[in-house]
């Protein structure tokens, strides 16, 4: 880096130089602005207790949600339709809604994401804030996925372990265990 | 190479330093994000303000769900049991509305408007015009589906009732709700 005048010259890559000028053209500013402006977002995302890092995964959890058509509800009311309201009939027809769904997203991220396990697991850690622990292990051949909840009803998991063994039956894995309780889903997959 | 500011430098060098990154890496990260929002058609201070609000809407207990999901879950329950379905929605709206007057916010509809126009991207069309003590709320949406639109009217009265307004007047078709109150 170099000082002079109350300006720092910043080393950036020079791939990355191309494109962010383009960002910058976009914008209708100079590369400079722009950089000064990413540096005021640093740190005003540090200050709110974020990184860079938490913020790209986020966004590309948005993305796919905007893609697919995903939105916010008060958990609240979610929980209470499908814990009170949806039961016997109902609650059979929605888990086969949401495991087709679930299908649907499957395809969808593996032909989006180099890697869709992974993508998957942002997935259920950025949009499922309801889950305490989410883990996604990819083996040779299989995968498996634990989630954890100490607020999700037993029905809520049941839909949720359907959505989530959809997905995975959409990248053509093959389900081999499935346990599902009251806040807990215990699903292995094998290709 | 190109130039900052030597004070943001000086700041964001320290913040690279306490997450054990180099300046180089953390900048270069960063303008990678900025080119991804940039695809999505926004700045990337408007993505650290959606951030910041998807944050505060996440410990507000909101969850992301897909779309689909929920108008399903919607109408089965509506289907079911309406007066009670519609009375939860209420509630949740209302309570929005208070959680925004708790936090010291003094116009929790302007508030909501920001909300929805950077997150609610199931409604292409959402207006809200004041006049004197007197609101009027329009919300098009074909995406609804007939019991959502039903239950998220009950949601934004909820919201406006929580605010301190009484309803005066209210249309519902499907995908469509227009709404007018007037300030307690």
């Amino acid at each position: 880096m170099v000082t002079d005048r109350g300006k720092r010259l910043i080393y950036v890559s020079e791939d990355l130089l191309e494109r962010i000028a383009k960002v910058a053209r976009d914008e209708g500013i100079s590369l400079n602005k722009l950089v000064e402006g990413a540096l005021m977002e640093t740190v005003k995302v540090n200050e709110l207790g974020y990184s860079s890092k938490q913020m790209a995964d986020f966004f590309n959890v948005l993305q796919t949600h905007r893609v697919l058509g995903g939105l916010f509800v008060p958990s609240v009311v979610l929980d209470y339709m499908i814990e009170k309201l949806c039961d016997g009939d109902a609650l059979y027809q929605l888990q086969a809604l949401w495991y087709e769904s679930g299908k649907w997203n499957g395809k969808y991220l593996k032909e989006k994401f180099s890697d869709p396990i992974d993508a998957f697991r942002h997935f259920l850690e950025l949009s499922r804030w309801d889950l305490n622990e989410v883990e996604v292990k990819s083996g040779a051949n299989s995968v498996k996925v634990r989630c954890i909840s100490t607020v999700m009803s037993l029905e809520g998991t049941q839909l949720l372990a359907k959505f989530i063994e959809g997905v995975m039956n959409g990248m053509n894995f093959k389900t081999v265990q499935a346990d599902c309780l009251k806040g807990m889903i215990i699903l292995e997959f094998k290709t | 190479m190109l130039a900052a500011r030597d004070d943001l430098a000086d700041k964001a060098g320290k913040i690279a330093q306490r997450r054990g990154f180099t300046l180089f890496a953390m900048i270069n990260d960063l303008l990678e994000l900025a080119i991804k929002v940039d695809n999505l058609g926004i700045s990337l201070e408007e993505a650290v303000s959606a951030y910041e609000l998807a944050r505060e809407i996440k410990d507000a207990g909101f969850t992301l769900v897909l779309e689909t999901l929920l108008y399903d879950t919607a109408r089965f329950a509506y289907e079911k049991k309406s007066a009670e379905v519609l009375k939860t929605w209420f509630d949740a709206g209302a309570w929005v509305a208070q959680r925004y007057l708790a936090r010291g916010i003094k116009d929790p509809l302007e508030a909501y408007e920001k909300e929805l126009k950077v997150l609610g991207w199931n409604i292409p069309d959402f207006t809200l015009e004041r006049s004197g003590k007197n609101v009027s709320v329009r919300i098009l949406s074909p995406r609804f589906s007939e019991s959502y639109t039903i239950l998220f009217n009950r949601y934004l009265e909820g919201i406006l009732t929580g605010a301190g307004y009484d309803i005066t007047f209210n249309e519902v078709g499907r995908g469509n709700i227009r709404m007018e109150a007037m300030k307690r």
